[in-house]
């Protein structure tokens, strides 16, 4: 286990038809595409999800990949969140919040009257938000 | 977090009134202003519905979601709940208000006030019943539910929305029953297995 700070490397928003609405790379060194298949891939762990009927919209670490952790979140609408961090130091509790916090900032976005829903989010203000809570995370 | 900001509610009914006037006066052929007003509803009800439903854990079914419809949702906005709620388990659902916020403040039929045709209020009345369906089917569009909605208004201010929500194939072949959730269990392929030979 290594004990370098945990990074949120990746966060995504997916639509309640598997959609992508946002998908933003916060690492220096990121390969977007790779993000896109992983997130793909962590869609599947929802579904299985969704049938077990989970209350808790937090669903914690999806799969182990090989050098980073893939975290989920799903709200009552079907909307799911997909934090993707770094194999550092990392608390599950600290995730959760970041997640219930960007659930709160998509609302807020879509909440815009401008915004069509089910199309990409493309509000600024939506993205320097989101930012600012990554970089908080990371921050120590 | 920031303190909730506050409006007061007359303003909302002020800005509805005017939003009814307005359409009306910009009626295109091809748009009625009812139709219009549904679609505004539609709008407001999706982002509403997704705002509400933050602490919410997710619904069973779709009965569970009209509740949520009858009484968070329609707490939120006009204050108080849907005062009846019928459903024949096909698919289709009644509420029943008996005393919509707007249409409480509409004024009877009077006898001549027809100045303009703006003005009557049973033209006027069905138009202001177009929101809360679009309301409502806005919240059930935020919930993956494809529904039709449409209001009555038998005798105001009273008014009843009917819901119709189409049912997958397999439940409508199947009149009135629900369709099965578990696959029934099958017996083990008995052929197949290699019987252990014999010592």
């Amino acid at each position: 286990v290594s004990m370098a700070p945990c990074q949120v490397v990746c966060l995504a928003v997916i639509g309640r038809k598997n959609n992508p609405l946002f998908l933003r790379c916060y690492a220096e060194d990121a390969d977007e595409l790779r993000f896109h298949y992983v997130i793909h891939g962590a869609l599947d762990v929802f579904e299985e999800s969704s049938r077990a009927s989970q209350t808790d919209p937090f669903l914690g670490l999806l799969y182990p990949s090989v050098d980073h952790r893939v975290y989920g979140y799903v709200t009552t609408s079907n909307m799911k969140l997909v934090a993707v961090t770094n194999d550092g130091d990392t608390r599950e509790s600290d995730i959760r919040g970041l997640l219930v916090r960007a659930h709160g900032l998509v609302v807020d976005a879509v909440s815009n009257p401008f915004y069509v829903p089910g199309q990409p989010i493309s509000s600024a203000g939506f993205e320097t938000r989101i930012r600012k809570l990554v970089n908080a995370l990371s921050a120590p | 977090m920031a303190a909730s900001r506050e409006v007061a509610e007359s303003c909302l009914d002020l800005l509805a009134i005017e939003i009814v006037h307005h359409l009306i006066a910009n009626e295109a052929a091809h748009e009625p202003a009812g139709a219009k007003f549904e679609a505004i509803g539609f709008s407001v009800g999706q982002r509403l519905a997704e705002r509400l439903s933050t602490t919410r854990p997710p619904f069973t079914d779709t009965l569970d979601v009209m509740k949520f419809v009858c009484k968070e949702f329609w707490y939120e906005l006009y204050r108080k709940q849907v005062d009846n709620l019928r459903t024949n388990h096909r698919g289709v659902y009644v509420l029943q208000d008996n005393r919509v916020r707007w249409l409480s403040r509409i004024a009877p039929p009077a006898g001549d006030r027809s100045a303009s045709g703006s003005c009557d209020p049973s033209t006027i009345a069905p138009i202001y019943a177009h929101f809360p369906c679009g309301l409502i089917r806005g919240c059930l569009a935020t919930f993956g539910i494809d529904a039709v909605v449409s209001a009555e208004l038998s005798s105001q201010p009273a008014c009843q929305f009917t819901i119709k929500i189409p049912l997958l194939p397999a439940t409508a072949a199947t009149t009135g029953q629900r369709a099965p959730s578990q696959v029934p269990p099958q017996a083990p392929p008995q052929g197949r297995i290699m019987q252990p030979s014999p010592q």
